[in-house]
């Protein structure tokens, strides 16, 4: 029996706000296996994106427990969480947030750089070749289209060979060429390496292609499929 | 139909311009607070110091007579005027008022022990003071303190040196042979300032009580001053001109006009100087308003470009930020002007207590004109670059991240506009400031520096990107990001160093100065000085003098001379100040000795000594180094007018003088026949060691009442804290630059720490711990603060050389160490600054700051 990547129990997070607390998640139960696919859907300000900042650990918990890979990141402080993504979780977002001063190839690099990996630059390399950009090593972010930047994006979170992808609308800025090679290169790294996926998204192109897909409506799970 | 032409181009423009500026500055001004304490600083400094120079020009002009005390006097070396000189003043005054000072010792004779110290005596005739009122404790008058009880003699004193000799009020105590009661203690003289430099507390007496004293005999060190009441709007120049024709230049003339030239030209050196450091921080505020004013343009290049998409051009863009601009330096320069006011206005009766010199404040116009000019030129010379930058805002900024070259610039017409105002700016200062040479010196220092600093910058970024993108720094994580972030595009960079770069390099200045001061007033002198100056050493004792001191065991050296004091009048026959100016050798009177043979350790540099039984015309020995500054050559003729006589000498050789070492050293040393007849005393040095000081002065004082005795360490201390006082006021002045530079460093740091925040949050979604970010920007401070440092190091050297030279006009050595530690320090401010700004972001969520980005 595959095992639980993900295990969330009574999650919740409110956030305080100028008229008051505001319930973004409201006690969240949910599991995710190995080598999953799962679509997170809703309309906008479901707590989408929210949820998946907590599974990130970019978010913290107000209350509940997040067990990820065996870990309860719930627990972890920001840089034991900082340590466990470094070779455990890779994030993609929609607006891909490359570091501007870095080159395509040092973007991808400097995760197994930060992981002390004497060979990062051979595989980011290796990683950008995977994603199609080998003639854009050298470019800076400002250099290249939409696509480019999210399949950089998408190297630099795959490059540490993570157990996790969490993406939140990956394609949200891509047209629909750039959107269904982004796609692919995602579900190649769970199907050829066996990275669990968790991705929000609006389309539903995209989230047909998950094993599973919840809804989302007010912080709470309304559907699973 | 034809439609009615548009209204004239420009005309709109301003008018839209003005109309969208205020609508969207409205309630933005918190984006400002930079720009705003950097103006309002520099202008109240700038503000503060001109009203305060006015004030006291103002109050020395107003008081001229006072502080003078009298319309004119006329001075006299040595002498008292002769009968001529007596008719001359009669016959052009209403009043003569006749007063005699000089330096002795006041002795107290106690049941304990005897006490001697240095006065400086002034002795008044029964009319004195012409002009003003002596203020003296418990409201008595000059009269009644001076009344003679028992056929005691009253005198005045200031209240230190009646501590010193431990006096009360009634207590008697001698002057040379006579003995005198205390009768008042001086508060306020009013003519205290106008007078000449002085090594003692004062003691006033009445000039008929120092008869058969022993103080005023021929030759001793006393000057007569003669002071006059004229007519009203009398001609002083054409008066001095005839006093100088019918009398020959025997005497120092002083007339209302300019009550205390040599306060008069102090204020105004170190009024001037302080408005150049004042203006330097304006400078070093100028680049925290074109920070300010780039970063708030940088956030507008989306309004800009959607303007643009709406039909704006060029113009319109640049005059709608000029206004915003605008206003907020007139908001700076209105707040720093009421600043500036405040300041002297509050600190009135501190400053009148406080300062040497007479104060009032008054609102001088022209003074806060000034300042307010200086700032809007500032404000405008800092913005125009960032404001003509707005022209290159393409409307596809709207889709695309634009970048646009920062060091491109239009020539026509910002580049000219910038020429002109930085032109309008120097121009201005350098004829406002009254010291030119000054003022240009310090324009190019702070320009050199800037460009300096600005290479330096560009240089660092260049390599750093280089070194930074090279195999050298891979899996070094966090240098290789402090190196990136160096060398990415923008002026983050650039305002950092230039505002670390020039703040460092006036608190290195600052550091140079003071430990100049320090030395020249402490470092070489306590090594070879003597312990004591003795003065009014008579002809007749001058041997047995010689005897008493050799015979104490802890005396290793005397010194002595026959001396004179004389004027230099002529030089070739032609009036010596059309030679050589104001040179101080002929500024008043000049020390003049003579010998047969040249004095042990004389080293000649040029011609011979006289022979030992020379008997011809008078010839003289020059000292080299003033003589060379005088332009004199072997075999010219200089006219000395000695106790009233003119002598003609020939100068027959140059010597080294060093008056390093406090030791007897005459500018000019005559054969002795020149000055035969002439009455004169001795002036000799001793060097004792610290066991036989005091028993040596009480020795000599007790032996010889007319004979003075001057403390070198004493007389140190003295000068020393003039000259720190001096330094002190250059040190609080320049301390307003320092606050601008650590303003400015603040707002840099702030500004360049926000570009790591988007950085780091990024990096900490890939697994970067906070060690790792901090450690980054540790770095990056560090290596931005060495390289502004060395710039600031070697301008604040410049920077301390140049106030030593030309203000404090003292020698300089650079002080490796102070330059060094003060620069590390604020290296280590700046990373402190830097780590302060990151500390919050650094422990903010990075999901929130990813949010806010998209």
């Amino acid at each position: 029996m595959a095992k639980n990547v993900l295990t969330l129990k009574d999650v919740f997070l409110i956030l305080k706000g100028n008229a008051g607390p505001v319930n973004i998640i409201n006690g969240i139960n949910l599991e995710v296996k190995e080598q999953e696919t799962l679509g997170i859907t809703g309309p906008s300000g479901s707590g989408k994106s929210s949820l998946l900042m907590l599974l990130a650990g970019l978010e913290k918990i107000t209350k509940g427990d997040i067990v990820s890979l065996g870990h309860s990141i719930a627990r972890m402080n920001e840089d034991e969480l900082a340590r466990f993504r470094r070779t455990n979780v890779g994030v993609v977002f929609q607006s891909f947030h490359l570091i501007p001063t870095l080159t395509a190839l040092e973007n991808v690099a400097i995760p197994l750089e930060l992981a002390g990996n004497n060979a990062a630059f051979e595989r980011a390399e290796e990683e950008l070749e995977s994603v199609g950009l080998k003639d854009r090593l050298r470019h800076y972010p400002s250099q290249l289209s939409g696509g480019e930047q999210q399949r950089v994006a998408l190297a630099r979170a795959s490059v540490p060979r993570p157990s996790l992808l969490l993406a939140d609308e990956p394609t949200g800025n891509l047209d629909a060429a750039n959107s269904e090679m982004v796609m692919e290169l995602l579900f190649n790294l769970n199907r050829q390496r066996g990275t669990t996926l968790v991705l929000v998204t609006h389309s539903k192109n995209l989230a047909n292609r998950c094993g599973r897909v919840i809804s989302l409506q007010d912080g709470q799970i309304v559907s699973s499929t | 139909m034809v439609k009615s032409s548009p209204p004239p181009e420009q005309e709109m423009n301003l008018l839209t311009s003005l109309r969208i500026a205020f609508r969207e500055l409205k309630g933005r001004t918190s984006n400002f607070h930079i720009l705003i304490v950097c103006l309002t600083l520099g202008v109240a400094s700038v503000t503060a110091v001109g009203l305060v120079q006015t004030g006291i020009e103002q109050s020395l002009e107003e008081q001229g007579a006072t502080i003078l005390g009298g319309d004119i006097e006329m001075e006299f070396t040595y002498r008292y005027a002769n009968e001529d000189e007596l008719k001359w003043m009669t016959d052009n005054s209403i009043k003569i008022s006749e007063i005699v000072e000089f330096r002795s010792m006041a002795v107290a004779d106690k049941e304990s022990a005897v006490e001697h110290v240095l006065t400086q005596i002034k002795a008044v005739d029964e009319i004195y003071p012409l002009y003003g009122e002596i203020i003296l404790e418990n409201d008595m008058s000059l009269d009644e303190a001076f009344q003679p009880q028992n056929d005691i003699p009253g005198a005045v004193m200031h209240k230190a040196l009646v501590e010193r000799l431990g006096l009360e009020a009634g207590s008697e105590f001698k002057l040379g042979y006579n003995t005198f009661r205390l009768g008042g203690i001086i508060l306020r003289e009013p003519d205290e300032t106008g007078g000449n430099f002085s090594l003692g507390p004062r003691t006033m007496v009445l000039l008929k009580d120092l008869e058969n004293s022993g103080l005023i005999d021929d030759g001793t060190l006393f000057s007569s001053r003669y002071r006059m009441i004229t007519t009203e709007n009398q001609d002083m120049e054409a008066l001095r001109n005839e006093a100088e024709f019918e009398l020959g230049k025997s005497f120092s003339w002083r007339d209302k006009r300019n009550g205390a030239p040599g306060i008069q030209s102090i204020v105004e050196r170190v009024g001037a100087f302080l408005t150049l450091v004042g203006l330097a921080g304006l400078v070093v505020g100028g680049i925290g308003i074109s920070l300010t004013v780039s970063t708030y343009l940088e956030t507008k290049t989306k309004v800009i470009a959607t303007l643009k998409t709406l039909g704006a051009d060029q113009g319109t863009i640049f005059l709608i930020y000029l206004f915003q601009i605008l206003v907020l330096i007139v908001l700076g320069v209105v707040l720093g002007l009421v600043l500036g006011v405040l300041i002297p206005f509050l600190l009135e009766s501190i400053l009148t207590n406080l300062l040497p010199v007479p104060f009032a404040f008054d609102i001088h116009f022209l003074d806060i004109l000034e300042a307010a000019f200086y700032g809007v030129l500032i404000g405008l010379i800092f913005s125009v670059w960032s404001l003509a930058k707005t022209c290159d805002i393409k409307p596809g900024a709207l889709y695309r991240e634009a970048s646009i070259n920062p060091w491109k610039i239009r020539l026509v017409p910002y580049g000219l506009l910038l020429v002109f105002l930085i032109g309008t700016f120097i121009a201005s200062a350098s004829l406002f400031s009254g010291i030119p040479k000054l003022t240009l010196y310090i324009s190019g220092g702070i320009a050199g520096t800037l460009l300096t600093l600005g290479l330096i910058a560009q240089g660092s970024r260049y390599l750093s990107f280089q070194l930074g993108h090279s195999k050298l720094v891979r899996g070094k994580i966090s240098l290789g990001l402090a190196l990136k972030s160096i060398g990415e595009t923008g002026n983050g960079v650039i305002s950092l160093t230039l505002a670390l770069g020039l703040g460092l390099a006036v608190l290195a200045s600052i550091g140079q100065i003071s430990n100049n001061l320090l030395r020249n007033i402490t470092g070489d002198i306590p090594q070879v000085a003597p312990t004591f100056f003795v003065i009014d050493i008579q002809n007749q004792d001058i041997e047995e003098f010689q005897n008493l001191v050799l015979g104490y065991p802890g005396v290793s050296k005397i010194e002595s001379a026959p001396m004179l004091r004389g004027i230099i009048t002529e030089v070739n026959g032609v009036p010596s100040r059309e030679i050589a100016g104001d040179h101080w050798v002929l500024e008043g009177d000049r020390g003049i000795t003579y010998a047969n043979t040249p004095p042990e350790n004389t080293i000649i540099t040029e011609g011979t000594w006289w022979n030992e039984d020379y008997d011809g015309p008078p010839l003289v020995s020059f000292a080299e180094e003033e003589g060379k500054e005088l332009g004199l050559q072997l075999g010219d003729y200089i006219t000395l007018n000695i106790l009233g006589r003119n002598i003609e000498a020939q100068i027959v050789n140059f010597r080294t003088v060093d008056f390093r070492n406090v030791g007897l050293g005459f500018i000019l040393s005559m054969n002795p026949r020149a000055l035969a007849g002439a009455p004169h005393t001795h002036i000799a040095t001793v060097y004792a060691d610290s066991t036989t000081e005091d028993q040596l002065f009480k020795s000599i004082t007790s032996k010889y009442p007319s004979i003075t005795v001057i403390s070198v360490s004493e007389g140190i201390a003295n000068v020393s804290r003039i000259i720190s006082g001096l330094g002190s006021a250059i040190i609080y002045a320049s301390s307003i630059t320092l606050i601008l530079g650590f303003v400015v460093l603040l707002g840099a740091s702030a500004n360049s720490v926000a570009a790591r925040v988007y950085e780091s949050a990024i990096l900490k979604v890939i697994g970067a711990t906070r060690r790792t970010l901090m450690l980054s920007l540790a770095l990056r401070s560090i290596i931005l603060g060495f390289s502004a440092s060395c710039v600031a190091l070697v301008a604040g050297i410049a920077g301390g050389w140049a106030v030593m030279k030309f203000v404090l006009q003292s020698s300089f050595e650079i002080e490796l160490l102070s330059g060094l530690l003060i620069v590390i320090g604020g290296a280590v401010l700046s990373l402190v600054a830097s780590l302060f700004y990151f500390a919050q972001p650094l422990n903010s969520k990075p999901s929130t700051i990813l949010y806010n980005r998209n």
